[in-house]
């Protein structure tokens, strides 16, 4: 037996809902039938001052409909079957209540309503003085029977809500513990890469002052290391700064109307030395008429292609670095192409992910945070365009593309 | 003339150490990321301490990427080379590294990067071969 009928057992039991309950009730069918109609008036009377009304309808229709409900309901008190199916039915009724988020309090004093009005029936219908106390007493016991087993369903439904409500507030938990996690290990791998150039500077500074250099070319040379050690320090603090930005949701980007020339341009020869010395090719293949302007904030777009156009230069030991950008009506779509070591399938989703990165052997090798494909892709996609990156696995290239919407003229027409 | 190897993935921090080491410490310097070598080296007694770093890019061993930590195992359960004082230097610097990295590898030492002071540096790796030669 579920629950719900092992509860309407005990309320009826408590009741003390007797075989004397029933045959009364059952008697006084005949005569309380033809003054259903009469109840149901008398309630839907008071409906009109009831706060939660119009929660509940919607017009005169619909209170007919209800009427005839209610009368229904009056006709089961008097039935004499008060066994499961009267208990599924209530509990039903109780349900309709709840889904329609009628309060409570109004179901306890929409039964009073119908308690008072039955009372006073009895009274005016039944002569037998001991029959009319029987009555009473039989008619209260059915409805409370009644109002129990609505308030069960009003429980039942507050019970659920609270299981929902717990049921989130562990997934929400579970998701702060793991991101506690994400975190701690962040800092520790961030603690570990700000420790590398670390060791480069200080410890270059320090052989030059330790006098262990034999000439000023070799003091230079060290010098020189240091410093570009120092810059790469620098560049992982500022996209530590960024991310925290975009964590705080305090990353700025100001769009305006750029052109794309001067913007690619600037890129190219910064990345051109690089990849002169690496020995491998950096082909700008985009046509200028093929440059509309596009709306975006022209320093982190310049962030966004260094950090895209550097990055192939960077994994690419052999062969060439393409990058080529075009228009349709509503985006300019960069493609950087690069015959590089490629990435596998499975980690590439991971490379836009924050946290994840710092601490690749790969960022060992080649410098960099590991955080710019991160904060290239919120930028772009803050700047309202996306991001993708292809390649067949390692050592087959990748191919990364990125949109930025065509700024559009203000139209003139009123 | 006692000569360090040094296995370390970053060619700026090898530089580092192998100017500290040969200049301010009078050692040879070694270094390779290649394990079979790192393992005959040790085992022919040719080298006389080993700087390990945990985190490397380019150690494989038997096909597959290896660590620091797994190296200093590999050289602890050889016989031949069991004895070699071995000094991790790495980036690692959380609470609890150094207990777990030193109970993981079986080193005689751990330093924490940044290193510079070549002085220290040099002390440490005299002090690490001079206490194992007088172990009876």
């Amino acid at each position: 037996m579920n629950t719900e009928m092992v509860t309407f057992y005990e309320i009826k039991n408590y009741l003390h809902f007797s075989e004397l309950d029933i045959d009364t009730l059952k008697q006084l069918g005949p005569m309380f039938r033809p003054h259903l109609k009469e109840m149901a008036d008398r309630f839907y009377a008071e409906i009109p001052d009831h706060p939660d009304a119009y929660k509940v309808f919607s017009g005169p229709a619909q209170i007919e409909r209800l009427k005839e409900s209610l009368q229904v309901w009056g006709a089961g008190l008097f039935s004499g079957d008060y066994g499961e199916d009267y208990a599924r039915q209530r509990y039903q009724i109780g349900y309709t209540h709840v889904r329609i988020q009628l309060a409570q309090k109004y179901v306890i004093s929409a039964m009073a309503v119908v308690r008072e009005f039955l009372h006073e029936k009895i009274n005016e219908q039944v002569d037998d003085a001991l029959l009319r106390m029987q009555a009473h007493i039989s008619i209260d016991k059915v409805l409370d029977l009644d109002l129990n087993l609505m308030c069960e369903a009003y429980f039942a439904a507050s019970l659920q809500a609270l299981t929902d409500i717990n049921r989130r507030l562990e997934e929400m938990n579970q998701k702060l513990r793991e991101s506690s996690q994400v975190k701690s290990e962040f800092l520790a791998r961030t603690s570990h890469e700000l420790r590398t150039p670390l060791s480069s500077i200080l410890g270059f500074i320090r052989l030059v002052l330790d006098g262990l250099c034999e000439t000023r070319e070799e003091e230079m040379d060290l010098l020189n290391d240091a410093f570009q050690a120092a810059e790469h320090l620098l560049s992982i603090v500022n996209d530590l700064l960024d991310v925290a930005r975009i964590e705080a949701g305090k990353l700025q980007v100001q769009g305006r109307p750029v052109d794309l020339r001067p913007i690619l341009d600037q890129v190219i020869s910064l990345t051109a030395l690089q990849a002169q010395q690496k020995g491998i090719k950096l082909l700008d293949e985009t046509h200028d008429k093929d440059l509309p302007r596009v709306w975006a904030d022209p320093e982190r777009l310049k962030q966004v292609i260094i950090n895209i156009v550097g990055n192939a230069v960077k994994f690419t030991d052999y062969g060439y670095v393409t990058v080529r950008a075009r228009s349709d009506d509503s985006f300019v779509r960069f493609e950087v192409i690069d015959t590089g070591i490629g990435i596998e399938r499975e980690r590439q989703r991971e490379l836009f992910e924050k946290f994840k990165q710092v601490d690749s052997s790969l960022t060992r090798r080649h410098g960099g945070s590991g955080l710019g494909l991160a904060i290239s892709k919120h930028l772009i996609e803050t700047m309202g365009g996306a991001i993708e990156l292809y390649s067949e696995g390692l050592g087959r290239g990748t191919h990364l593309h990125f949109t930025v919407p065509v700024w559009r003229e203000p139209s003139d027409d009123k | 003339m006692k000569t360090v190897l040094v296995v370390e993935d970053n060619p700026l921090i090898l530089k580092f150490y192998r100017m500290a080491l040969e200049r301010q410490g009078g050692f040879r310097v070694r270094t390779t990321e290649n394990v079979n070598e790192i393992v005959t080296l040790a085992r022919s007694k040719s080298v006389d301490a080993v700087i390990l770093d945990i985190s490397l890019s380019n150690a494989e061993y038997q096909g597959k990427k290896i660590d620091g930590i797994q190296i200093a195992r590999i050289l602890r359960e050889d016989p031949a080379s069991a004895d070699i004082p071995i000094l991790v230097i790495t980036a690692h610097a959380m609470e609890g590294d150094r207990e777990r990295i030193i109970l993981a590898t079986g080193a005689d030492d751990y330093l924490q990067k940044p290193i510079y002071d070549t002085q220290k540096l040099v002390a440490k790796i005299n002090e690490l071969i001079r206490s194992r030669n007088e172990q009876p």
